[in-house]
């Protein structure tokens, strides 16, 4: 009897987060559905709706990955556009506008390899600051970003670049079966590859160990700086995929996308259940999340005349509420463990 | 004693700060005239205010990032209140009020900080977003272009004008100047000779024993984050003077800014250690740089480039140093200790 | 016939379930200085709190200075005079010497504006009071622990105390550290200030203290003056066991390959010349005090602090160890000394606290991490250490000290080194705890394919678990010794000689 008992709670506890998660993305759901059912509950909306979650969704994968290792990457924006840019300086080089077909194929899986590894190479620096010359996470991406975003500021003299093949957009636009659109299937792809990368990996379970605590860390054998830029690598790989579906989305590249992202970002991975201090997160989690925001967020857009701006205050509110009850749900468990041990 | 001068972050921004002013010089020989140093004056108006409030804040452990939202709703406000009721009164009222504003904005995110033990990062990330969006969704903000007389007056009333022989320029220093003197000093005897001041420091080197030694730590986190919301409401008032109309969302992204240049000024993240010479020679190094980057054959959009190398390299090498201090080992006795060392036991 | 500054007289106090006094009974003479002795678990710290106002018995009374305490507060055990000094000393490291001595004081005068003139005054005249001179102006952070624990004395003694409480205050000291504490303290002593010394070092105990009292399980077990008594008196009052004839004894073949050798092994500024060799079946014990350079040998066989020179092999190979990437491929392993920064990851589960150091080689072949095995190696050390847990999958700030210890030691076991390292393998770990670790530690051995070092400053389980034992100075080895007819006095007269 104790023991189910027991293992009944250990279960609930572990996933508690992520169910309490589910149920506020059910309520936010139905609570959508039922106010505006007629627009709500469309295929159309639900598609469109399926739209834009995945390019703050994989820079939000990309914070969560810094944030579980004990920082924070204030450079995934940054990174996103630059990568972006970088990689079309080639489309615009080489590709025909009108492009379509195989040749299309090709020059997108090149244009995706040249972002990747652009993404992969920010990162690489800002691990480097952070790892070898001690600089704290939040300072170093902070000053990462202007460097990256200057770069980029450089490359397009402060305006957009146009003039990009049409497949690119198409891509951006694309549904596949007739309802899932491929920037949500590359946001799949992500978040499973994610997943598996923290839950089932030594790298993974490292990142973790390492977030927790640096030094015993250290004393266990783990090479903490390169710990440190793998995973900062990764940050910066996700935010160029990111920044492609940007660039895609707006047919062009600036310096300056998606700069509120960061703000959503952070809350998400928050509300997601990553912990600021390090050493825990789940994918899982932030998916969740990511939809709850994405619903609350296509629902005031029901309302033409409610102001986007409220979504702001909502979210903030979101936000604090969340912290709070997942301060005070972390105390009482703990103190649940400590009285049965 | 030279070894402890290289210990000290400042010194490194002030050697990197006189290089600079070298090459500006060399380069345009404009540096040291009139109308320039005006004009880099001006451009320190506002920075010195919010960062020293924010050195205050990391000294005690605490990151605000929603300072410009609160300057920015303040200074909104204010402006269109004000302006929409033909106000006539003194103008230094409207900064009062702005302040007033500002702090009790601030002691929101004080409270939530101190009495529910919350990361100040995520907590005013998210009063950040919540006063933006009271600002741009409830407020229904825009810009006001012409505002009440004497804010309208404020913006022309100068200290004196400074015209530059060569070119014809002048650079008008706005008496602001004399609010921002103002604050730093009152900054300066706050920290340096109040033990509330002292308070800020022993909370931010050692919370505990802070607590331990009879302050009262609650009041102290939600005083930094009160005082900080003032200097905002202050600040937002003293952009909209400077630039002459209310533009709301004028100040996004100002908090890195600020922040940059009190970590490069010598503020430990960490907690404790923040100096206003530090703060103000951040803000100078920064600043120097902004003003000047047509003097220096920058083109514009490069600027933001240039910030992040100054920011990685003043903090890389102050970071890199304390990281090879850690390595070092200094637990082994491996000699009697000298005459020099040992202590005096009379 | 002396006052009584301080009657402590049956109290008790409890956690939830735990007792953690028992009717504790204590009395403290005007100008004495005064040992508080008993292992860790004894409730030293809790009577301390009870002293200092900080707990509230729930039984029995405090008496100080003849009046009987009505409230338990801190202010009020401060007003009355009585100062604690915490092993944290509860010192500002960002503030200046006489700042740090100066500012509780303005504190409790309820000051609002500082006077820096009177706050040099004040920290000259604590250091007047107490026979030292530090310098004034120089950043708390600057200065070696023992001077911290000055200002902190200091600091203490300008508070107007009359009965000074130190918790163990030598733990970080260096032997000349030491003599000057004693120095000041017998200063304060004539000066009229009772003091209560809380220490586990026998040594200690014998060259300061007037009286002694040993706690054992939160009970009084003896108070006396120590004269009457010796080492092994002592041990026999903290334990309740006497020192049982089960020293590990044996005796290495010469002729083995030794499983680890080191040769002139050499670190700038820690230590030089150390050659040592540990064959196969052996307990090497390497004995010193602090700042001996015993802890950075420890730390650099493990390539924290990779030698600047020197040989090691293992098994008779050369290896080079530049990094603990290096030493774990070389299947070093290093228990260290404070598990809960350095050992342990705290709200991690226990699960991954013994797999994470292994993890590399617990792989299935497709690369991801083999769970099945990982359960399997977890339960199997749960068993083989008698690790007490609820679940493998709780975060390890769940178990005791001594578990804890337990699942460090499991997590370098799952290694299978060849080489084991422990630093201080049974500090602030209960008797049980301590027993199953050093019966596991000799079962190791029997095997002869590991090679097992105990670096401790605990003569005792040095005496009772090494065979063979090196004492380091100033970062030689000036010693070395069989553990045959050696006794805990002999051992700590050669560690702390000062040749």
């Amino acid at each position: 009897m104790k023991m189910n008992h027991r293992q009944l709670g250990k279960s609930v506890s572990k996933n508690a987060n992520l169910a309490r998660l589910l149920v506020i993305f059910v309520i936010s759901f139905a609570a959508m559905a039922l106010i505006q059912p007629d627009i709500f509950l469309t295929k159309k909306y639900i598609v469109s709706m399926a739209f834009l979650f995945p390019e703050y969704g994989i820079l939000a994968l990309a914070m969560m990955l810094a944030m579980m290792s004990g920082g924070i990457d204030l450079s995934i924006v940054a990174t996103a556009n630059f990568s972006g840019i970088v990689a079309v300086q080639f489309l615009l080089r080489f590709c025909p506008t009108d492009a379509s077909g195989i040749q299309a194929a090709l020059f997108l899986i090149v244009t995706l390899v040249i972002a990747v590894a652009v993404g992969a190479l920010c990162g690489l620096l800002i691990g480097f600051f952070v790892g070898k010359l001690g600089i704290p996470p939040m300072v170093a991406t902070l000053g990462g970003a202007d460097l990256i975003m200057g770069a980029s500021l450089i490359i397009t003299k402060g305006s957009s670049v146009n003039g990009l093949p049409n497949f690119l957009s198409a891509v951006g636009t694309k549904i596949l079966f007739g309802f899932l659109p491929v920037t949500v299937l590359v946001f799949a792809v992500c978040a499973i590859t994610i997943s598996y990368l923290l839950q089932r990996t030594s790298y993974g379970l490292k990142l973790r160990m390492m977030g927790s605590n640096p030094t015993a860390a250290k004393f266990s054998g783990l090479d903490n700086d390169k710990i440190l830029m793998k995973t900062y690598m990764i940050s910066g790989m996700l935010s160029a995929v990111s920044g492609l579906l940007l660039i895609s989305r707006a047919n062009s590249g600036r310096a300056d996308y998606g700069v509120s992202y960061v703000m959503q970002v952070i809350i998400i991975c928050v509300l997601g259940g990553v912990n600021p201090n390090g050493g825990f997160g789940k994918v899982s989690g932030l998916v969740v999340a990511i939809l709850i925001l994405q619903v609350l967020s296509s629902g005031f857009n029901m309302f033409p005349d409610l102001s986007n701006f409220y979504r702001s205050i909502i979210w903030g509110l979101v936000l604090v509420m969340v912290v709070i009850y997942n301060h005070i749900s972390v105390n009482v468990h703990m103190k649940k463990l400590e009285r049965a041990t | 004693m030279l070894k402890k001068l290289l210990k000290k972050n400042e010194f490194y921004v002030s050697v990197v700060l006189i290089l600079l002013i070298i090459v500006i010089q060399a380069k345009s020989g404009q540096f040291f005239t009139s109308n320039s140093l005006v004009d880099l004056a001006r451009s320190c108006i506002l920075p010195v205010m919010l960062t020293l409030g924010v050195m205050m804040q990391i000294t005690a452990r605490s990151i605000d990032v929603s300072f410009p939202a609160i300057a920015m709703l303040t200074m909104y406000t204010v402006t269109a209140v004000s302006t929409a009721a033909n106000y006539s009164g003194p103008a230094w009222l409207l900064f009062v009020i702005a302040a007033l504003l500002g702090m009790l904005l601030g002691t929101v995110n004080g409270v939530l900080a101190a009495w529910l033990k919350l990361p100040t990062l995520i907590i005013t990330l998210a009063t950040s977003s919540i006063y933006m969006g009271i600002l741009q969704g409830v407020l229904k903000c825009r810009v006001i272009a012409v505002m009440a007389q004497p804010l309208e007056r404020l913006s022309s009333t100068y200290l004196f004008v400074a015209t530059n022989s060569q070119t014809g320029l002048t650079s008008p220093l706005s008496v602001l100047f004399l609010l921002m003197l103002g604050v730093v000093v009152l900054v300066g005897v706050l920290m340096r000779y109040t033990m509330l001041g002292r308070g800020i420091y022993a909370f931010g080197g050692d919370p505990v024993s802070a607590e331990r030694a009879g302050f009262n730590t609650v009041f102290i986190q939600i005083f930094v984050f009160a005082f900080m919301g003032a200097l905002a409401g202050l600040g937002g008032m003293t952009r909209t003077v400077l630039t002459g109309s209310c533009q709301p969302t004028t100040l996004n992204g100002y908090e890195m800014v600020c922040i940059a240049a009190a970590v490069l000024g010598g503020t430990r993240l960490s907690g404790g250690v923040g100096s206003i010479k530090g703060a103000l020679l951040g803000v100078l190094l920064m600043m120097t740089v902004n003003t000047n980057l047509i003097l220096l054959g920058i083109p514009t959009y490069s600027a933001k480039f240039v910030t992040g190398v100054l920011i990685i390299l003043g903090i890389g090498i102050s970071s890199y140093q304390a990281l090879r201090a850690k390595k070092k080992i200094s637990g082994v006795i491996l000699e009697e200790e000298t005459e020099e060392k040992e202590l005096a036991v009379r | 016939m002396s006052d009584t500054i301080l009657k402590v007289t049956d109290v008790t106090k409890r956690f939830g379930g735990v007792c953690a006094l028992d009717n504790m009974n204590l009395e403290l003479e005007k100008g004495e200085i005064h040992c508080l002795v008993g292992g860790n678990g004894s409730g030293k710290s809790t009577l301390i709190k009870i002293i200092s106002g900080f707990y509230k018995p729930d039984g029995g009374t405090v008496e100080f200075n003849g009046v009987l305490r009505q409230r338990y507060n801190t202010m009020d055990a401060i007003s009355g005079g009585v100062q604690v000094i915490y092993q944290d000393m509860s010192v500002f490291p960002n503030l200046t010497v006489a700042e740090n001595i100066a500012i509780t004081i303005n504190k409790s005068l309820k000051k609002k504006f500082v006077n820096w003139k009177q706050v040099d005054k004040l920290a000259k005249e604590a250091f007047d009071k107490i026979g030292v001179d530090l310098p004034l102006h120089e950043l708390l952070e600057t200065l070696s622990v023992a001077d911290k624990q000055i200002v902190a004395i200091a600091r203490a003694i300008m508070n107007d105390a009359k009965l000074l409480i130190m918790d163990e205050p030598t733990t970080a000291l260096t032997r000349k550290e030491i003599e000057k504490l004693f120095e000041i303290i017998k200063n304060l002593q004539n000066r009229g200030v009772t003091i209560l010394f809380v220490s586990h070092k026998l040594d200690e105990v014998f060259e300061i203290a007037d009286r002694f009292t040993v706690m054992r399980n939160g009970c009084h077990v003896i108070t006396d003056t120590t004269e009457n008594v010796n080492h092994e008196k002592m041990i026999y009052y903290i334990s309740g066991r006497k020192l049982e004839g089960n020293n590990f004894l044996f005796d290495a073949e010469e002729r083995d390959t030794p499983l680890f050798e080191v040769k002139d092994l050499y670190l700038k500024d820690a230590f030089e010349a150390i050659s040592f060799k540990v064959m196969p079946g052996e307990i090497l014990g390497i004995t010193g005090l602090l700042g001996s350079g015993r802890t950075e040998l420890a730390m650099s066989l493990f390539g924290l602090y990779p030698p600047d020179g020197g040989e090691i092999y293992i098994k008779g190979k050369h290896v080079t160890i530049k990094s603990p990437q290096d030493a774990l491929r070389n299947k070093i392993a290093y228990v260290p000394e404070d598990r809960l920064t350095e050992g342990l990851f705290l709200l991690q589960s226990i699960k991954d606290n013994i797999s994470i150091a292994n993890i590399d080689d617990m792989r299935t072949d497709k690369g991801a991490i083999d769970e099945l095995r990982v359960n399997a190696d977890a339960a199997k050390w749960q068993e083989a250490l008698s690790i007490k847990l609820g679940s493998l999958d709780d975060p390890i700030s769940t178990l005791s000290g001594g578990n804890q210890q337990k699942v460090v030691l499991a997590k370098w076991l799952e290694t299978a080194p060849d080489v084991l390292i422990l630093n201080g393998p049974t500090v602030g770990v209960d008797i049980g705890a301590k027993f199953d670790l050093h019966e596991k530690i000799r079962e190791i051995v029997k095997s002869r394919t590991t090679a097992v070092v105990i670096i401790s400053d605990d003569i005792l389980e040095v005496i009772q678990n090494c065979n063979r034992i090196l004492v380091v100075k100033k970062g030689r080895i000036t010693d070395e010794l069989s553990n045959r007819d050696l006794d805990e006095d002999k051992l700590v007269s050669i560690v702390t000689s000062k040749d």
